[in-house]
């Protein structure tokens, strides 16, 4: 395997299970004690970018639109992975489990790349350095190279003319290219800027010193250019409808997962997982 | 205005450098009047300012200000502080009878956890709580218990490596967060993980105490003095970063210690630079700069490098260099200098340990202070503010001379003119008493004079006619006459010029009667009064 097979997330879910059976085989001994390899930041933004890759939208009048082919696709290859035990169903951050050794690969935000550390520490205390490689989103076999932009961006809240002169001024300095990449290079966060990111930003990468956000920054160039960014229309109550959107996939899949670790003690993977996942779709459909 | 003032200055100026002019103009004399009044009153006002010291009011006003932030500073400081080391104490002893509870199930004394890593996860974990809980009560910024034991003594690290529990508030300046910021920064992820709570970015497993006298400084002061309480040993390191980490923070550790006095750890309280910062960031609208430090005292010198800062973005550039600070005698304010960098400000002792504490030898100070520039710079505004002040004063003052003094003296000058003139009686009225009584007076007074002049007019002609009369006098009868003038009586003139008495009076009757007199007695009258007037009509 490559990092080139990682483009596609058919690939990088044959990856996982590639490494699940590999690590498995590290102890013979112990059945089915194989180890995860991937996690996704955010398993709501990673649905929106599935489906419109594949065409579709996860959000269709201010509710959730899970009876798509696109969203089987997207539900197939987190929820079979996760309860596989390929991909991780954690309430946290993809980085916290990539300290440890636990997973090995994941998708997120831009930002979260200066929380990845150089060393991975085992549950024996004992640590390895690590290097982080950073590729472009993946696509969907078939699908649309699309990524999110999605942030909180910035506002003014009302106030005294002074104020708001003061934060106009600040926003125009902020968003100077120039100090627009000081903040990218220190922060992860893209540019919102064209001019920021164009030529400017290609002059400046080779100027970085921080490996990391080097890696990053020419991801996000080649994204710029190959990718169509998907900002999805912000409603009241999109929050809230995330929320329940992921914990409800994560209890959903941790409940399969244990039981898919009882039956597979009797049953053969295959077997188990289909045991495991029999209408689960709908009743996680019917929670919506 | 000013141009005018100087004209009129030049004027008068001139009118009193005139050669041969003896005498001034009454206006140039009561605009020095005024003039001098004007200068002595301002005098006198800069005399009061020097005296009651208003040029270094300037001054006096940034110590006054800066001694009440001090106060306010090292009060909270010293009240923040307490109340951490009685929290870290009690922690302490909570996670000791907490831990010897769990020591007893098991049957492995605290003492001996180095020798049983396989159950440091479980002691660890069942300790979460009560950590968690200690730092959402204590305001603070972290909290942490450090056991002297290792989950993997076969390290080549174990020797230096303890297994414990750190978790941090990211947003300690948040109250009553609906949604805590906690985070693990040393911990088993496992035990993260089961609370739900992130590994902090620099996370490590275990503690690495190669060079940490947070660990070892309360460690060995309690194995010096077991007979000690928990209350005379807990220790407040200086600014420090744990390794592998970047944050800068105090930390307050107690020693961790059994009832049968045995030493198993230490636990503590953190304050992070930024919460230190957050909550005593000094409220002021007149330094921008004026900040706050906390600092060890070092034989009279501060090291910035160890010091807490909340405040002005100098101390912060400065903090970087890790200088030391010498702080000089105190005139107004102590200054605190090195090479590149001066400050003035005050400073407090405060007290972070009680009395008997195996710290107490550690002196820290509470200092208030601004970059010297800026309280130079604060004072000269003000003195050239009010020295402005006072020669818009000077001037107007002489504006207000000049244009009183012309005022004052028009309508006399114009008094002075109506006296001038011919006919006072139907003079105009000056309004003012004094030269309308003038008037009045002159107009009455003219007339009498008048009166008399022309009186004295009718006399003249009188006594002229007489002086007239006197040369048709014969020879004889002038003889008699002088002898009259000479104030002779008729029997003397007779005897002088040997005559008759009979004689003399034939004489008398032709002078009378020649001079138009009646009698000897008017005759005398007019020349006594010929004599009062000065005419002599004898020759001597």
């Amino acid at each position: 395997m490559t990092l080139e097979d990682l483009k596609t997330f058919e690939e990088l879910f044959k990856t996982a299970d590639l490494y699940y059976e590999w690590t498995d085989q590290q102890t013979p001994d112990i059945a089915n004690d194989g180890k995860m390899f991937f996690m996704a930041d955010s398993l709501f933004n990673a649905a929106l970018i599935g489906c419109k890759q594949l065409g579709e939208d996860l959000i269709q009048g201010g509710a959730l639109n899970l009876k798509s082919p696109a969203y089987e696709k997207i539900w197939d290859a987190y929820y079979k992975s996760a309860v596989l035990g390929y991909t991780a169903i954690y309430d946290g951050y993809a980085t916290d489990l990539a300290k440890t050794g636990d997973i090995v690969c994941s998708t997120g935000s831009t930002a979260g790349v200066s929380f990845f550390s150089p060393t991975v520490t085992y549950a024996d205390n004992t640590s390895e350095p690590a290097e982080l490689s950073i590729l472009p989103y993946p696509v969907f076999e078939n699908g649309k190279p699309v990524a999110l932009q999605r942030g909180a961006g910035m506002c003014v809240i009302k106030s005294s003319p002074e104020k708001e002169r003061a934060a106009a001024v600040f926003l125009k300095w902020f968003t100077n290219p120039e100090n627009k990449l000081r903040f990218v290079v220190s922060t992860g966060y893209i540019p919102v800027t064209q001019a920021a990111f164009g030529e400017l930003m290609t002059k400046k990468i080779e100027d970085i010193e921080d490996a990391n956000i080097k890696q990053l920054l020419q991801a996000t160039r080649t994204m710029q250019k190959e990718y169509e960014f998907y900002t999805p229309r912000l409603f009241t109550g999109i929050d809230e409808l995330q929320s329940q959107y992921e914990a409800q996939l994560k209890e959903i899949a941790a409940s399969s997962r244990s039981s898919y670790l009882e039956y597979v003690s009797s049953l053969d993977t295959q077997a188990a997982y289909e045991a495991a996942s029999q209408g689960i779709l709908n009743e996680f459909i019917e929670r919506f | 205005m000013i141009k005018i003032l100087l004209t009129r200055l030049g004027h008068i100026k001139n009118k009193i450098n005139i050669p041969g002019n003896q005498t001034l103009p009454m206006d140039t004399r009561l605009f020095l009047l005024f003039s001098v009044l004007v200068l002595t009153i301002i005098a006198g006002v800069v005399a009061i300012l020097f005296i009651t010291g208003t040029f270094t009011a300037g001054l006096e006003e940034s110590k006054r200000l800066v001694e009440n932030e001090l106060n306010h500073s090292s009060s909270a400081i010293s009240r923040q502080y307490g109340e951490l080391s009685v929290q870290a104490i009690d922690f302490s002893r909570e996670l000791t009878r907490s831990m010897e509870a769990e020591s007893q199930r098991t049957g492995i004394p605290l003492n001996k956890l180095a020798d049983h890593p396989e159950i440091l996860e479980e002691v660890i974990s069942a300790e979460f709580e009560r950590a968690l809980f200690t730092l959402q009560k204590s305001k603070s910024s972290g909290v942490f218990f450090i056991l002297n034991a290792t989950i993997n003594p076969a390290l080549d690290k174990a020797e230096n490596s303890r297994a414990g529990l750190y978790i941090k508030n990211m947003e300690p300046n948040i109250i009553s967060s609906s949604s805590p910021n906690f985070i693990v920064l040393r911990g088993i992820p496992s035990i993260s993980r089961q609370n739900s709570l992130p590994l902090h970015t620099q996370w490590k497993m275990e503690f690495d105490v190669k060079d940490a006298p947070y660990y070892h400084r309360p460690l060995e002061a309690a194995l010096a003095n077991p007979d000690l309480p928990l209350s005379r040993l807990y220790y407040w390191t200086p600014v420090t970063s744990l390794p592998d980490s970047s944050e800068e923070v105090m930390l307050c550790s107690v020693p961790l210690v059994d009832s049968k006095g045995n030493v198993f750890g230490v636990c503590g309280i953190e304050i992070s630079s930024m919460l230190f910062k957050l909550t005593h960031l000094p409220d002021n609208n007149i330094f921008n700069r004026l900040f706050c430090v906390l600092t060890p005292l070092k034989e009279n010198s501060m090291d910035f490098h160890q010091s807490m800062f909340a405040g002005g973005y100098s101390a912060r550039i400065l903090s970087r260099g890790g200088d030391i600070l010498n702080i000089s005698d105190p005139s107004t304010f102590y200054t605190y200098s090195h090479k590149d960098n001066s400050f003035l400000g005050l400073h407090k002792h405060v007290q972070l340990y009680p009395e008997g504490s195996a710290f107490s030898d550690e002196k820290w100070l509470v200092a208030v202070m601004v970059p010297e520039k800026d309280i130079v710079n604060s004072i000269t505004t003000l003195n050239l503010l009010l020295i402005a002040l006072l020669m818009i004063l000077v001037i107007a003052g002489i504006i207000a001379a000049l244009v009183l003094s012309r005022r004052f003296l028009k309508p006399i000058n114009e008094g002075l003119d109506i006296i001038k003139s011919a006919d006072l009686s139907s003079a105009p009225r000056t309004k003012i008493a004094e030269i309308d009584n003038l008037i009045d007076y002159l107009a009455v007074h003219n007339q009498e004079l008048y009166e008399k002049a022309r009186q004295e007019n009718l006399s003249l002609s009188i006594l002229d006619e007489f002086l007239e009369n006197t040369k048709e006098l014969s020879p004889a009868e002038r003889s008699v006459f002088d002898l009259y003038v000479k104030g002779h009586t008729a029997k003397e003139i007779a005897e002088i010029l040997c005559l008759s008495i009979n004689t003399i009076k034939t004489h008398n009757k032709r002078i009378y009667m020649k001079l138009n007199v009646a009698s000897r007695d008017e005759l005398l009258l007019y020349i006594n009064m010929l004599d009062e007037i000065g005419i002599k009509i004898i020759d001597n």
